[in-house]
């Protein structure tokens, strides 16, 4: 019975599963047919098509219901399917203690005839042809997705690699290249005969040959021949050596024949790099700033950094009476000489290094990398302005100034500031007060006479515009003299002038925010904190009296011509005239020969006698900057070579074309007779014509 | 309608029956009208996908109708024509009412032998690539490459155009448009001929690579002459640099009253303090103060004008404090009459900023020179010549019975040519070329031009919209008389959509199918 009821169930789920299968795939065949014709019509986006997919497998399902199969349904079907069940499987399911006599026996036979009988797949046709419709429905849009990979290539330019080719003789070539102690790098060796090594490196090559061999010789940059000697009696090794000290190309030379061209790169050493993040190239340090300046700069070396220092310059005094003071600080990171790039930190205590007001401090890093190259970076400036100076009148008698009265009034507010600050201790906390709000007025007064410049009316200071806006009244609509007031610089009227650079009235407002910050706190009591503002106000106002001289650049000259008829009346008989005569060579200049090159490489025919010649010309130019760049020349002069010996390779046009436009710099602008059809005497005809009228 | 079409309408009327029949027999009789209809639009969906249905309108009345395939003709829109007309090969003998014309349209040759026939043309729509191009073939040294066009862009995406030279990217642009102009510029490096390739390229393929070819032409000297009323340094570095670009420079500066500090560069010495014609015909530019072109004799001056107006000399003014002539730039007849007010450029050239020097006073000078007249002149139609199609030849030159010697491969061919009837000056001839590239001409005397062949097939899509609306236009121009030539859009037979049958399939099919679930 047991047995029964798990085939029956067996079905059961295989009915549910390939059901459900079935139509989620007719569902995908119909949405993917939908959603490519939507795609036909612009709303191809593969949200709809899920969309569409979702909804239709939805509304499958709901129709088909699988899980709603029970074992009765499966009995039933099982019934219909297989006749042989006599239509009594559901026996199967009922309790077999329910079962009579006559029921029970059918159920054993009907058990064994299920057992035996082939379990129906209920959907199997469907389920191929439900897959066929996914396929055939899928077709299109896999036609279309699935492009044929494409074989073009953008440029259309073969990029070529010059081929290597090693002298048929020569078994193997080995190098080793020894790199120099400072670089810290291990010996390594190679089979590739273009070399890269650092400077000062040593080269081994050992050539080893097939058969024995009279001479083999390397060829240097196209200029040096060094025979090289054998290893043994034997001649099939061969040995040179040789310290890297030049960029270059070399060449083997079997008795007579030739290999290719190799490169032969030097790194350079380079000498260390000093970026010095703070502080600013130049730094002014106010009274009340912080007199310790922080310092912190970033050394790098390309192999190791083998000392940093910095080198301090105390500026004291001025005019023809400066004294020079030289400091150096270590820093305070220990250098090993190995490590390539350091972070470094230190600060520079003025008043340790004795800078005292006025006096200015010059530094600047030095480093030096274990090779032994030295670097310095630019010079930076600490500078410690000297309020005393600020005091003088000294420049307040010369050159113009915009307002001296204002400025004498800034001085005696910082005069009237430090005296209260001297006194503190002999009045009153209430006479105290009342001075620092005093001075606070006298502040706000300097600081309205200032915004006044800038056409500041409002005691908060506006902007320029609500200045000019403020008689647009509706009344005064049509006013001409109210509009005239409103766009015109009244420069005639001191009190008026508005009229500044922009750059000097940025100062100003610069001036009047430390003018308000100043107030703010001889207001709040707090003259000692006011005292920096105020000082930097006059600083700023000093620099602006500075900014308000002219600076007028020297131009041209243009001599007024001599009237002959007024001057030189003097007997001019024993003046001579001079003649400067000087002919330039016609020849064509080597860049205009390279230049000709180009050209001929471009037409690719055979080439006659001329362009041989311009070839031959270009090769040679061309081979003296490959021995010095020959990363950048060497495949271009292969390539010309090759094309002059007549052996050339598809791609060689293309390669020396590249290296000689690198050599050729955009032509200069030139001007050329333009050129004109032949005289027909038409246009002569015409105009005679057309005069006469 | 051919034997395909009835296959199918057979089939067709096969499947509707056996269906037809399912549906009747079947044993659930609700929906059984909705399930018939259904049923019918199934098979006739599936029947229109495979024919092509149409719709027309009012026909050509009467007559045989004639269908001419021109490349780039739409097979579906073929068919519908051809199951109606009789394909034509032979364009100068036609019998028949109308000739629909497929395609890009009719070469210029067909269109001269084309009988009278009215003629329906059905344009197909143009591909990706230039429509239009132009640029200069020929150039001075320093002189920039300026290729300007116009590009069609089907893609819907960017397309880049690129152009490459003596082997390396030049310039490059991208065209978003569906219409778009572009411009691609260099300067020439080469001294002398190079073909450049234009390549357009959209994502990763390549869709056209096209050949422009450009000629550095040598450079022409010019022959300078300065009057200076005074010493000074403009003048002094202007003729340093010009002589050191090879130009031949001559300066006269007023030293004293009468007395002159005479200078030649490139040249040999002459007498210049005469100024006279023969003196002005031996220059191609004047460059004077104004202070000294006001000094001048009686004499002096009609002569310089004289040579200005008749000879087409060039004048470059320097402006003073006393000029009162505000044009900057003014033609005198032949000549051309520049003014300058700068006196200071030499400080651009003190200043390392050579380029901006030379590239001013190239603009100054390039304009104010004198017009060298070659001995001939060539002209070359149509403008994008091809191998193995006629090339009509214009020479113009003053010689009288000249021969035009081409070179080819195996010694040159001469090419002889018929003389303008009312311009004796103009000469015209056709060349068929054999080989694509540069071609070499001359006249027995002359020296030798260059010009450009380019390949069969080169520039498709220039040629297909040359030959569509040369086509238009042929047709516009010939309905003048003609009476019955239609225009393309009077066409009354289309093609409908498939799709519209594809979704009328998939919906019936979708609604017997949900039918049988309910």
């Amino acid at each position: 019975m047991a047995k029964g009821t798990n085939i029956l169930s067996t079905v059961r789920r295989r009915w549910m599963l390939e059901g459900i299968v079935f139509y989620v795939l007719l569902s995908l065949s119909v949405s993917l047919t939908l959603w490519i014709l939507l795609g036909r019509w612009g709303y191809g986006a593969p949200l709809y098509g899920i969309g569409i997919f979702c909804l239709l497998s939805l509304a499958a399902l709901l129709l088909f219901r699988g899980w709603k199969i029970t074992l009765v349904d499966t009995a039933r079907a099982l019934d219909r399917w297989i006749p042989e069940l006599e239509e009594s499987s559901h026996l199967l399911l009922r309790p077999e203690n329910d079962l009579g006599a006559l029921e029970k026996l059918q159920a054993a036979r009907i058990e064994g005839r299920l057992d035996k009988a082939q379990l129906p797949h209920p959907f199997r046709i469907r389920l191929i042809i439900s897959i066929g419709l996914v396929v055939v429905a899928a077709a299109p849009w896999a036609i279309k997705s699935i492009s044929p990979p494409d074989t073009h290539t953008a440029s259309g330019l073969e990029k070529a690699t010059p081929k290597k080719s090693l002298l048929p003789a020569i078994q193997t070539v080995r190098i080793r290249v020894t790199p120099p102690a400072y670089t810290g790098r291990p010996v390594r060796s190679q089979q590739d005969l273009n070399i890269q090594a650092e400077e000062g490196a040593l080269i081994n090559w050992e050539i080893q040959t097939n058969t024995a061999v009279d001479t083999l010789q390397i060829i240097l940059s196209d200029s040096a021949q060094i025979q090289l000697q054998p290893a043994g009696p034997e001649r099939t090794l061969w040995r040179w050596s040789t310290v890297a000290a030049h960029s270059g190309f070399y060449q083997l030379r079997l008795s007579k024949e030739f290999s290719d061209l190799y490169k032969m790169e030097v790194i350079r050493d380079e000498a260390p790099r000093i970026v010095i993040r703070t502080p600013k190239p130049y730094t002014i340090v106010d009274i009340g700033e912080s007199r310790r300046v922080p310092l912190a700069a970033k050394v790098q070396d390309d192999y190791g950094v083998q000392d940093a220092t910095v080198i301090a310059t105390i500026a004291t005094g001025s005019g023809e009476a400066v004294k020079f003071k030289e400091q150096v600080l270590p820093f305070r990171t220990v250098f090993t000489g190995n490590v390539p790039a350091y972070d470094l930190q230190q600060t520079l205590d003025l008043d340790a290094l004795g800078v005292h007001p006025g006096d200015e401090l010059y530094f600047y890093c030095k480093a030096r990398d274990n090779h032994g190259a030295e670097s310095r970076s630019d010079m930076y400036i600490i500078s410690l302005p000297d309020t005393a100076k600020l005091m003088s009148l000294e420049g307040l008698t010369m050159g113009m100034n915009i307002k001296p009265e204002l400025f004498r009034s800034q001085r005696q507010i910082i005069i009237e500031t430090e005296q209260l600050l001297h006194g503190k201790d002999s009045i009153s906390v209430q006479a105290f007060n009342d001075k620092s709000n005093d001075l606070g007025v006298d502040q706000k007064l300097l600081r309205l006479r200032y915004g006044k410049f800038l056409g500041e009316e409002a005691e908060e200071g506006g902007s320029e515009e609500s200045f000019k806006k403020a008689g647009d009244s509706p009344a005064d609509f049509g006013n001409a003299g109210k509009v005239l007031d409103a766009f015109t610089d009244k420069h005639d009227n001191a009190e008026d002038a508005t009229y500044f650079e922009p750059a000097i009235k940025q100062q100003l407002k610069a001036t009047l925010t430390e003018m308000w910050n100043a107030e703010l706190r001889l207001r709040t009591f707090k003259p000692r904190e006011a005292l920096p503002y105020e000082y930097k106000a006059l600083r700023l106002l000093k620099d602006l009296q500075q900014k308000s001289r002219a600076y007028v650049a020297k131009t041209g000259v243009k001599l007024t011509p001599l009237d002959p008829a007024k001057r030189l009346k003097g007997s001019l008989d024993g003046i001579g005239q001079p003649v400067i005569q000087s002919t330039r060579t016609q020849e064509p200049s080597p860049e205009d020969k390279l230049r000709m090159a180009l050209s001929v490489l471009d037409r690719q025919d055979a080439f006659t006698s001329p362009a041989y010649g311009i070839l031959q010309e270009a090769a040679r130019q061309l081979g003296r900057q490959a021995a010095d760049h020959p990363g950048e020349y060497l495949a271009g002069f292969q390539a010309l070579k090759r094309i002059l010996a007549g052996t050339k390779a598809p791609s060689d046009a293309h390669l020396a074309q590249q290296a000689l436009r690198k050599l050729v710099p955009l032509p200069e602008a030139n001007p050329s007779a333009p050129n004109a059809p032949p005289d027909t005497g038409l246009s002569q005809l015409y105009f005679n014509k057309v005069n006469k009228r | 309608m051919n034997l395909w079409n009835y296959i199918v309408v057979c089939l067709s009327l096969l499947l509707l029956a056996t269906l037809l029949w399912w549906e009747i027999r079947r044993i659930n009789r609700a929906r059984r009208i909705g399930r018939v209809i259904a049923t019918i639009l199934l098979v006739a969906g599936l029947a229109a996908i495979v024919l092509p249905v149409t719709y027309t309108g009012s026909r050509i009345a009467g007559g045989r109708e004639g269908v001419l395939l021109t490349e780039g003709y739409d097979p579906d829109s073929a068919r519908i024509y051809l199951s109606s007309g009789v394909e034509v090969k032979d364009l100068s003998d036609l019998h028949l009412s109308a000739l629909h014309v497929l395609g890009y349209g009719l070469t210029e040759g067909e269109r001269a032998t084309i009988s009278d026939v009215p003629i329906v043309f059905h344009p197909s729509p143009m591909h990706t690539g230039i429509m239009s191009l132009h640029w200069a073939q020929q150039l001075l040294p320093g002189q920039a490459c300026r290729i300007q066009g116009s590009f069609y862009n089907t893609t819907g995406g960017p397309v880049k155009l690129l152009l490459f030279g003596v082997s390396s990217l030049l310039d490059s642009v991208e065209v978003r448009l569906r219409e778009g102009n572009f411009e691609l510029r260099t300067v020439p490096v080469q001294a002398d001929r190079a073909v450049y390739r234009l390549a357009v390229v959209a994502g990763k393929d390549t869709i056209e690579q096209e050949s422009i070819p450009v000629e550095v032409l040598p450079a022409r000297f010019l022959k300078i002459l300065m009057l200076a009323a005074s010493p000074d340094f403009e003048n002094r570095f202007l003729a340093g640099w010009l002589s050191e670009k090879g130009h031949g420079v001559v300066i006269r500066t007023a030293i004293s009253k009468d007395k002159y500090d005479h200078a030649f560069l490139n040249t040999p010495a002459m007498a210049v303090d005469h100024l006279s014609s023969s003196l002005f015909a031996q220059f191609d530019i004047v460059i004077a103060d104004a202070a000294e072109l006001r000094a001048m004799g009686a004499a002096e001056h009609a002569a310089l004008w004289d040579a200005i107006a008749g000879k087409g000399l060039g004048l470059v003014i320097k402006a003073d404090s006393l000029s009162h002539d505000a044009d900057s730039v003014r033609m005198h007849g032949a000549g051309k009459i520049l003014q300058t007010t700068l006196y200071t450029t030499y400080a651009r050239l003190l200043a390392g900023e050579r380029k901006d020097y030379a590239a001013l006073w190239t603009r100054i000078l390039q304009q104010a020179a004198r017009e060298k007249e070659g001995a001939e002149r060539w002209h070359f139609s149509p403008a994008l010549p091809e191998v193995d199609h006629p090339v009509n030849i214009l020479l113009q030159t003053a010689a009288s019975m000249p021969q035009g010697l081409l070179e080819e491969g195996n010694g040159p061919v001469s090419v002889y040519f018929a003389q303008h009837p009312f311009l004796p000056f103009y000469w015209s001839g056709v060349y068929w070329p054999r080989e694509a590239g540069w071609q070499a001409v001359s006249t027995p005397q002359g020296t030798r031009s260059w010009w450009y062949a380019w390949k069969e097939g080169d520039w498709a899509t220039i040629h297909r919209r040359d030959r569509l609306e040369g086509t238009r236009r042929w047709i516009a121009a010939r309905g003048e008389g003609k009476g019955a030539v239609m225009e393309a859009g009077e066409v009354h037979k289309l093609l409908v959509a498939k799709g519209w049958f594809y979704l009328l399939f998939v919906l019936s099919g979708l609604f017997l199918w949900v039918e049988r679930r309910i």
